[in-house]
Order: C-alpha cells, then structure tokens, then sequence
C-alpha cells in the first residue's frame, strides 16, 4: 500500500503531536476506530517517553505489527546486573567455604 | 500466513487476520549464531577460572597453589580465542577498537568490551606471573616469594574482571528486545552465571586430572565445588523456563527443545550428578578419578548446549510475532 500525496507531514514534533490527537478527535467523530501511536499512552511507552514519529491508525496496533505498550529493553539491565551480582556473591561463598575444606 | 495479495483490503485493519501483520515478525532476529555463542562459552570459562584461581591463591587449601597454576593457564587458554570470535563477528579488527572509543553503564555491551579488555591485562599479568613461579621453582628465596605476593595482590582484580567477563553476557541478552530473553532479567544473567561457573570449575577439574598429577584432596575440592553449582544452575533453569510461561516455548519445543532437554539437562546437568554421587562411594582411586573426569567433561558439554539452546531459542523467540505482543500489551 503506498501513502497518498502528503499524507506525510513533517515538522515539530509538539505540533505534530497536537494536530494528530485533532484529526484522531475528528476520526472517531465520523466512527473510524482511529488511534494515535507514538504517544507517551501508546507506542512511546515503557521510558520511551514518545515516538519522534507518529502514526494514525485505523485499529489497533497490533493490525500493523506495532508493539502497543513496548518498554525500553535497557531498563532490564538493572534487576539482570543486581541479581547477576547476588548469585557472583553466592558462588564466591560456596567457593571459598568449598577450598576452606580443603586446609 | 495469509498473502497479501489475495486479500481485499477492507477500511479497517481489524477485519482481517487475527494478530499482527500477516504473521510476520514484529522485531528483527538477532543474528548471532557460532562465533558467539562460542564466545560466551569460552568467556564464560576463561572469567570463572580466573575466580577460581584467585579463591586457589588465597584460601590456604593444601593444593591451593597447584589448582591456582591450573585454573590460570586453563583461564588464559580459553581468553585467547575470544578477542578473534567477537572481531569475526564484527568483521574488521578496527571495529572492535570502536567498541572502546566509549564507556557508557547503560550498555552492557560497552561494559563488557571494557571488562574483557581490562581482564585480559590482568589476566595476562597473572598469567606471566604464574609462568615465572613455574620455572623459578616454589623455593623459598626472596624472588619466589615477592612473585607469588603480586600474583596474590592481584588475584581480588583478576576475580571480579572474571565475574563480569562470564556474567555480563546474560545481562546483555536480556536487554534487548527479544521477549524469550528480556521477559526474566533477573533470572537469564544468574543462569549465565552459574552455567559458566559449572563449565569454568569442569574444565580446572579436569586439567587437574589431566596435567597436574591430581591428588585427594584438591580432586575432592574441585568435584564436590562442582557438583553443587550444577546443582545451583539446574535450579535456575527450571525456575526461569517456569517464569517464562508460554515465552518459554522456543527453548521447550522443536529442536532447541530436544537439546535442551537431552544434552543440557540429560547429558549436562543429571548425568554429572549421578556420576559424581557413584564417584564419591568408589573406593578405587583410579576409577574415581575416571567417573570424575566423565562428569567434567558431560558438564563442559551441558554448558555449551545451554548457550546454544538459549542463542537459537532467542532467534525463534524474535520471529514470533505473539510472543513480542505479550511481552507488550501492557
């Protein structure tokens, strides 16, 4: 499917963002199951805070393979790391009480 | 699937198929195969030997200089291929010098390069160190005794460098977006962990057998060491296979299943118990050492089979349109 002639716009993304919850307002008006993805609601979620492009959809995202609630993939480094370095601490104990048998 | 072609397009996505977009993937597929799940073996190995030659060093364990000799060249041996896999994985040597040009703690992949490149240099060190004590002889002179201080100072450097070299990789893997990965953070890095502890005190158990003429008491040390961090990684497996849920499913079906199920829990975690609690009622000292050396090597073999089994599951875990739509509908 290609996009019609300036379906596309481009500018600030504030501006962006407001003229497409409008038209998003103006869709649903005339019974169009329409949404706006890329927001801090759908799409920007998860510490993304926003997409730096926006789309309006015609159903949910999932339709156009678009996770709906994705999540910053870094934010996992924390627990991983912590809990990484708790098991670290765990296997030097066994270690050391393991060669301490050994005296 | 449904082809695009042969369908009328209707005004409202929602009209057709039921989720996503023609069951194509939602992200990408990562694209390591070989050469890293050989590096996280072999990093793996080469970080958790170095922790063990360092406990070696400082605990007073009547072998403890001969598995600390051991556990460094079996370390060092297995750091060398690593540098080459990553820098054939990127394609040209001056990519991996990019790796360096910055260090950022949100990165686990900038953490690491740094961490390998730090630990390779202790590493090394101890690793010159633990050559000249070899050839100077564990005498009693001055000399003998200043090599073997630095070896000691250095080993608390060389211990937690290693730690971060084996278990970082985990971390990474659960930062990205791969939901059989990123779903249990908290539970893929300690996996790591564990597996490659298991697989570093293998391989020390097993040159030690091999090389050092192995006596009782570091045999026992190393076994019975091993023996409960399979026991620790097993219990880690299940627990994160269990925390999936349906994510889990890549790493249980299919061929990845089956290596799953029959070289990493059969082959790599049951059968070195087994031959490990045989080992420890044999009377015959060449017959122990033998079901012991069995046991090292069908944990060497579980190890890198969980790396594959997880590298492999997370490619089916990405092509998995459904998979990524739960980890993200909020």
């Amino acid at each position: 499917m290609a996009c019609p002639t300036a379906s596309i716009r481009f500018g600030a993304v504030d501006a962006l963002l407001e003229s497409g919850r409008e038209r998003v307002a103006l869709l649903k008006e005339q019974g169009v199951p329409a949404t706006l993805y890329g927001d801090e609601n759908l799409g920007g979620t998860g510490g993304i805070d926003g997409l730096g492009a926006l789309f309006i959809l015609n159903g949910p995202p999932e339709r156009f393979n678009l996770p709906p609630v994705p999540r910053l993939p870094r934010l996992n480094i924390r627990p991983g790391a912590i809990a990484t370095l708790a098991t670290a601490a765990g296997l030097s104990v066994a270690a050391i009480i393991a060669f301490r048998g050994g005296e | 699937m449904i082809n695009p072609g042969s369908e009328d397009y209707s005004l409202f996505a929602s009209a057709r198929d039921p989720v996503g977009y023609y069951g194509l993937p939602v992200i990408h597929r990562p694209h390591w195969k070989w050469l890293i799940i050989c590096y996280f073996f072999l990093g793996g190995v080469s970080g958790t030997s170095a922790v063990l030659a360092a406990v070696a060093r400082l605990t007073k364990h009547q072998d403890g200089p001969r598995i600390a000799r051991v556990a460094t060249y079996v370390s060092m041996g297995s750091l060398l291929p690593c540098p080459v896999l990553l820098i054939l994985d990127l394609g040209r040597p001056a990519r991996f010098l990019n790796m360096l040009r910055t260090f950022r703690l949100s990165s686990p992949m900038s953490v690491g390069s740094w961490g390998l490149v730090l630990f390779s240099a202790v590493l090394s060190t101890t690793t010159l160190l633990q050559l000249l004590i070899d050839f100077r002889g564990r005498g009693g002179d001055a000399e003998a005794t200043l090599l073997d201080l630095s070896a000691k100072r250095l080993a608390p450097a060389c211990a937690g460098l290693g730690f971060l070299v084996s278990g970082y990789t985990g971390v990474l893997l659960a930062a990205t977006a791969v939901p059989i990965w990123s779903k249990r953070p908290w539970l893929l890095g300690p996996l790591f962990l564990a597996s490659a502890t298991s697989s570093g005190t293998a391989a020390i158990a097993l040159a030690f057998s091999l090389v050092d003429p192995p006596t009782e008491a570091g045999e026992r040390t190393l076994n019975q060491f091993e023996a409960v961090v399979v026991m620790a990684e097993t219990v880690i497996l299940t627990g994160w296979i269990y925390a999936l849920g349906a994510t889990a499913k890549p790493a249980t079906s299919g061929h990845v299943g089956a290596v799953l199920r029959h070289l990493v829990v059969g082959l790599g975690m049951a059968a070195p118990q087994l031959l490990a609690i045989k080992a420890h009622k044999v009377r015959n000292w060449q017959t122990r050492l033998n079901l012991n050396r069995a046991a090292s090597v069908f944990t060497l073999f579980g190890g890198f089979a969980l790396r594959y089994a997880v590298v492999q599951a997370g490619r089916d875990s990405a092509d998995d349109p459904q998979a990524t739509f739960d980890m993200t509908s909020g």
